[in-house]
C-alpha cells in the first residue's frame, strides 16, 4: 500500500497548465518505490479523498497564474474550514483534505508546490520561459520526497 | 396583470440552465420554459477533419460521459470503414460503457440527488449538498465516492486514463485486456454489488416520504424509447429501438437505429439552444417521449442478470402499466448500477475476452456512418458523412438529454402548477423545480455541446412579459 501520494494537477493540453503533469512524469521516471503513487488529474474531485486518507504524506504540484509571490511557492496544506458547497467537480487541496478527514477520519501531512506559468495557450509543450523554473521545482520536489522517504523509512531507488 | 418567475441558475445539474415561469392574469401558472442558453457547435467544427479523429474529438463534448461519445462515435466510424469489429473488442467496449454508466449514475444519485433525498426538499440550502450528506450519513457519502471511484478506476485500467480515454477506436479497441487487468476489475465486483444493494435498500426505505413529489415530478403519459436486445432485454451498446406508449404497449419495435431520421424529428424553439426531438408519427409535440434509465427499464422485458431482475420486479410495482413519474429515474439508476456490475462480471468471464484480435482495419468503404448506443442519460446518436478522402462533411448528434427536453419542460410546468402560488418562489419550491430537472440528470454541456459557465436563473414574468421576480444562484 502506498504511503506517499504525489498528485500533478492541471490540463496538459493548455501549455504551462500542464506543469503538474510534466513534473510528476519526471519524478516518476527518476524515483522508484512501491510505496509512492504518482497520479495526475485535471481537477481534484472527491474520488481522490480515499487514497489521500490512506497516505502519510501528500504532495500536490500545480501551476499558477502570474503573481507577485516567489517563483516556487511551497505551502503546508491544512483542511479547509468550510466546504465549497457546490463544487463537487473541483476541489482545491485544502478542500480535498477536509473531505478526506470528514469521510475517513484521517489525513496525511500535505505540501503544495506551485510554479508560475507564462503561457496557457493550446499546446502540450511547457513554455521556454517556464522551463527553468520547472527544473527548480523538480529539485525542490525531490528534496521534499527524499525527506519523507527517509522519515517513513521507505525503500526506494533513484533511477 | 400576469407575471413571470425566473430561476437562474438551476443547481446540481451537469451544465447550467434557466427557467422562466409565465403567470396568467390571475397569478396562476400559465406556462414554463427550461432554457439552455449555451452552445459550442461540435457538429460544425468537426467538418473538414478526418473521420478517424471523431471518437477522440467528440469525447471532448463531456467530462462526465466521454465514454458514451467514444462508443457512439466509434460505432459510426465502424460503419464508415464497413467493418464488423471482433467479438472481444465489442465486449470490451461494452464493459467500458457500463463502467462509465456506474460512475455517472453514482455521480447523479449520490452527489446531486441524495441531498434532497436524505435531508429533504425543504432543508437548509446551505447544507443541502454532498457535504451535508457527509455530515448526516457518512456511509452514504462514502458509498457514493467509492462507487464513482470504482467506475472511473475500471475505465482507467481498461483505457489508461479515466477522463477522455482514447482506447476505443474505429474498428475496435487499441489494446487487448490482460489477465492482470481482468482480475483487478473482477476483484471489485463483490464490493460494488454490496454497496449498490445497500444503497438500493436505503432508497427503498426513504422514497415513500416523497409521495407528493412522485405524483407531481413529470408524472404524465409520454412515450418511452430506448435500445433493447434481440429478446427485448435491457441493452446499452447495440440492439434495436423500441418505443412504448404510456399504457405499456409497444407501438414500434425492432426499429433499425440507423433509420432514426424516419421516426425522430427535431424541433427548434427560439428560447433555447437545446433542440426538441419528438416521435415523428405523432408530430410535434404530441410525440413527446422519454429516454434514459426510467425508459430503459420500462421498455425492457428483463435486465438479464440475477439481482437486477429481482429489483426490476419491485420496480414494476411502482406503476400500473408503466412507471411514469420521473422521480423514479433515481430508482432506475440504482438498478442499472447493480446491473452494470453483474453484466461486467459476466462479460469478463467470457472465454474470448482476452483474445488478441481486437481491431478490424480498413480504409473508408462508405461515405456515411451512424452510431447509436445507450449513454447513462439515454439514447445517443452520432451520424457522420464523409467525402471520398474520409474527411467529415456533415455531422448530426442527438444527445440523450435532448430527447428528454419536451418532458423536462412539461415537468417543470407540472411542478410549477402544483407548488407556485403568488409572485414569489419559496426556497423549497425553487428546489423542487430544480429537482424535477435533476431527476433526468441532464447533461447540458453534452446536449448543446456547450462551453463556459451558464448558471441557472428562474424568471417570473407577468402577463405583459415584465419580470416580477428573478432568482439567480
Amino acid at each position: 500500500m502506498q504511503r506517499i501520494i504525489v498528485i500533478g494537477i492541471g490540463n496538459p493540453l493548455r501549455g504551462d497548465d500542464g506543469i503538474g503533469w510534466y513534473t510528476v512524469d519526471r519524478l516518476e521516471e527518476s524515483l522508484e518505490s512501491r510505496e509512492i503513487e504518482f497520479t495526475k488529474c485535471v481537477e481534484l474531485t472527491p474520488e481522490f479523498s480515499e487514497k489521500i486518507s490512506r497516505s502519510k504524506f501528500a504532495l500536490f504540484i500545480d501551476s499558477r497564474v502570474e503573481s507577485q509571490e516567489a517563483e516556487i511557492k511551497e505551502e503546508h496544506i491544512v483542511p479547509a474550514e468550510v466546504f465549497p458547497a457546490l463544487e463537487t467537480h473541483r476541489l482545491d487541496p485544502a478542500g480535498i483534505l477536509a473531505f478526506s478527514r470528514s469521510l475517513y477520519g484521517k489525513i496525511p501531512e500535505a505540501i503544495m508546490l506551485t510554479v508560475e506559468g507564462k503561457s496557457f495557450e493550446y499546446g502540450e509543450e511547457i513554455s521556454l520561459e517556464t522551463e527553468q523554473r520547472v527544473e527548480s521545482l523538480l529539485v525542490r520536489a525531490r528534496e521534499i520526497l527524499n525527506d519523507w522517504l527517509q522519515k517513513l523509512r521507505i525503500e526506494y531507488c533513484i533511477c | 396583470m400576469s407575471k413571470q418567475i425566473i430561476i437562474d441558475p438551476v443547481t446540481r445539474i451537469e451544465g447550467h440552465g434557466k427557467i422562466t415561469i409565465q403567470l396568467d392574469e390571475d397569478g396562476g401558472v400559465k406556462d414554463a420554459f427550461f432554457q439552455v442558453t449555451q452552445i459550442r457547435g461540435f457538429e460544425k467544427f468537426c467538418e473538414g477533419r478526418p473521420f478517424y479523429e471523431m471518437p477522440s474529438l467528440m469525447a471532448r463534448i463531456c467530462g462526465i460521459c466521454p465514454v458514451s461519445h467514444l462508443v457512439a462515435s466509434a460505432k459510426a466510424c465502424d460503419q464508415i470503414l464497413g467493418v464488423r469489429i471482433p467479438s472481444a473488442a465489442e465486449k470490451l467496449r461494452r464493459i467500458m460503457n457500463l463502467a462509465q454508466m456506474i460512475q455517472s449514475h453514482a455521480l447523479s444519485f449520490f452527489y446531486l440527488a441524495s441531498p434532497d433525498l436524505l435531508l429533504g426538499m425543504d432543508s437548509d440550502p446551505a447544507e443541502r449538498n454532498i457535504f451535508g450528506v457527509l455530515k448526516k450519513n457518512p456511509t452514504l457519502a462514502r458509498d457514493g465516492v467509492r462507487l464513482r471511484q470504482m467506475g472511473q478506476q475500471m475505465i482507467e485500467w481498461l483505457a489508461g486514463k479515466r477522463i477522455h480515454p482514447s482506447w476505443i477506436v474505429p474498428g475496435g479497441v487499441n489494446e487487448r485486456l490482460t489477465v492482470e487487468k481482468r482480475d483487478q476489475i473482477l476483484s471489485m465486483i463483490p464490493e460494488g454489488l454490496f454497496i449498490a444493494q445497500r444503497t438500493y435498500d436505503w432508497f427503498r426505505g426513504v422514497f415513500g416520504k416523497f409521495q407528493k413529489e412522485i405524483q407531481t415530478f413529470a408524472n404524465f403519459p409520454t412515450l418511452f424509447m430506448g435500445l433493447v436486445d434481440d429478446d427485448g432485454g435491457l441493452e446499452h451498446y447495440d440492439g434495436k429501438i423500441r418505443i412504448m406508449d404510456a399504457s405499456g404497449s409497444t407501438i414500434a419495435d425492432k426499429l433499425e437505429p440507423e433509420n432514426y431520421q424516419q421516426f425522430i424529428g427535431e424541433a427548434v424553439e427560439p428560447f433555447t439552444y437545446l433542440k426538441f426531438p419528438y416521435y415523428k408519427p405523432f408530430g410535434y409535440d404530441d410525440g413527446i417521449y422519454r429516454v434514459g434509465p426510467l425508459a430503459r427499464l420500462n421498455i425492457a422485458k428483463r435486465c438479464g442478470t440475477e439481482i437486477a431482475d429481482k429489483m426490476l420486479e419491485d420496480f414494476r410495482k411502482l406503476g400500473q402499466d408503466v412507471v411514469s413519474s420521473s422521480f423514479h429515474y433515481h430508482y432506475a439508476r440504482l438498478i442499472e448500477i447493480v446491473y452494470g456490475f453483474e453484466k461486467i462480471k459476466e462479460l469478463l468471464e467470457s472465454p474470448d475476452i482476452l483474445n488478441s484480435r481486437i481491431r478490424a482495419y480498413a480504409e473508408p468503404n462508405r461515405l456515411e456512418g451512424i452510431g447509436v448506443s445507450e449513454a447513462p442519460r439515454g439514447t445517443l446518436i452520432h451520424h457522420y458523412k464523409v467525402d471520398d478522402n474520409g474527411l467529415m462533411v456533415w455531422a448530426n448528434l442527438i444527445i440523450a438529454t435532448g430527447h428528454n427536453n419536451l418532458a423536462m419542460n412539461r415537468g417543470v410546468l407540472q411542478v410549477a402548477k402544483n407548488y407556485i402560488s403568488g409572485t414569489k418562489i419559496p426556497e423549497g419550491v425553487l428546489n423542487r423545480i430544480e429537482a424535477v430537472i435533476r431527476a433526468y440528470d441532464p447533461c447540458l454541456s453534452c446536449s448543446t455541446h456547450a462551453a463556459g459557465q451558464m448558471p441557472l436563473q428562474v424568471d417570473l414574468r407577468n402577463h405583459d412579459g415584465e419580470i416580477v421576480d428573478r432568482i439567480v444562484r
